[in-house]
């Protein structure tokens, strides 16, 4: 019976250290990732509280270091996408972000940057697969590897992913935006767009 | 501008502050997440994502308590308060060094003989065990009569908490909480409440909250 309590004792204690750790190591990354998905929304620490007691549940299932942090990436994705189900409500969640940035109405002048805006719109209208891939690659900075970890998918996949998506918002950009600073100018001088 | 620096450009989270794992508020998310007792540590066969409960941060009332899981049946490793010999106390307070007292909690007995060492060891505090489960929860009204919250913000509670009840050392096997009476504020206590949570195979769970010390709360 002792040596039973002090096994589950001793179970606990490596437990609770490798979960510090992997916090410690990963809870600013997952808070960006969670940032770069939804934004400053209200949900952002729901989110990574999420999945980090879904971490602290399922330890076991945590690969070890690097991939952990892909592991709490392919998490925080899907945690995400059960809040957030209808494309409609990413959407809009997208195309918010540029104003949760710059969040009075009339924000001083040179602090509005429409190029970021189009291009959080554009993010807004490829395809779920493909937009992730392309984010997971540039804004947590993960190779065709390891944003193929966090997926469940190939590195390859997400390389022809990456590609599609790139594709696509070079041809969104062109065809809503034609040039980005053509558009900086045209917002600085208080037009709307398209005229 | 290229399509890449563009991309880059747009990441919000290259232009919103992020907090660190030392910020209160991720300190206070960590001891919300570890009070609950710890999944397998070897590889579950299901594949299949699992959604968990919501455990409910709430930003603004995060701050409000300390929450520490105990399992049962832990080893006294330096005697206990109550007991002798081999028998495990129900509970015990040891003086560790720095000015620390290590808490620890194996059984749901006595609660006011642990109130009376916590005050003897200048600990102003309440101490109740449930006989029931009990939710974990922020809310800064679920105290008992008499007791009052603090006058401070979250943000204020929850840097007091972390200088009062520091995880550096790490009380590990969460058996134990550290407790600093040098750092508690003259007016400030203790309410420490532990009940027996269901479904975690007879652990125990302990919350804590900062309360105004008072004759009527804390002695």
């Amino acid at each position: 019976m002792g040596a039973a309590v002090a096994g589950a004792d001793q179970e606990r204690d490596q437990a609770e250290l490798r979960f510090r750790e992997l916090y410690r190591a990963n809870f600013r990354p997952v808070q960006g990732y969670t940032v770069n998905r939804l934004g400053a929304a209200d949900d952002v620490p729901d989110v990574v509280a999420e999945v980090f007691t879904i971490a602290w549940r399922r330890l076991g299932d945590v690969p070890p270091p690097p991939a952990d942090r892909f592991w709490l990436y392919g998490t925080a994705r899907r945690v995400i996408a059960r809040r957030h189900r209808s494309a409609g409500r990413l959407r809009n969640l997208l195309g918010r972000l540029a104003a949760e940035r710059y969040p009075t109405q009339e924000p001083p002048a040179g602090t509005l940057d429409p190029v970021t805006e189009h291009v959080l719109a554009a993010l807004a209208q490829l395809k779920a697969t493909d937009r992730e891939a392309l984010l997971l690659v540039h804004w947590e900075k993960l190779s065709y590897a390891e944003a193929a970890q966090v997926l469940g998918c190939s590195a390859n996949a997400v390389g022809i992913r990456v590609h599609k998506a790139k594709a696509r918002m070079r041809a969104l950009l062109d065809e809503e935006t034609g040039d980005a600073q053509r558009v900086a100018v045209i917002r600085r001088n208080g037009a709307t767009d398209g005229s | 501008m290229d399509l890449d620096t563009m991309l880059t450009e747009a990441a919000p989270a290259r232009h919103l502050p992020l907090d660190g794992p030392d910020s209160p508020a991720a300190v206070r998310l960590y001891q919300q997440i570890t009070a609950q007792p710890p999944g397998p540590t070897r590889p579950s066969r299901r594949r299949r994502f699992a959604v968990p409960a919501l455990i409910g941060v709430a930003a603004a009332a995060a701050a409000a308590a300390v929450a520490l899981a105990l399992i049962p049946g832990s080893p006294a490793r330096h005697g206990g308060s109550q007991g002798g010999g081999a028998t495990l106390a129900a509970w015990s307070v040891i003086k560790e060094q720095h000015g620390l007292l290590r808490v620890t909690i194996r059984e749901l007995r006595d609660p006011a003989g642990l109130q009376q060492i916590l005050r003897a060891a200048g600990v102003p505090s309440n101490v109740r065990f449930l006989n029931h489960d009990f939710m974990p929860t922020t809310s800064t009204h679920d105290l008992p009569k008499g007791c009052l919250n603090p006058r401070m913000s979250d943000k204020d509670n929850a840097e007091l908490q972390g200088r009062i009840m520091p995880l550096d050392p790490l009380p590990t096997g969460g058996v134990a909480v550290n407790i600093r009476p040098a750092a508690i504020p003259h007016g400030i206590g203790l309410y420490l409440k532990a009940w027996a949570a269901n479904g975690s195979n007879g652990g125990l769970s302990l919350q804590i909250d900062l309360v105004q010390a008072t004759p009527q709360c804390t002695g």
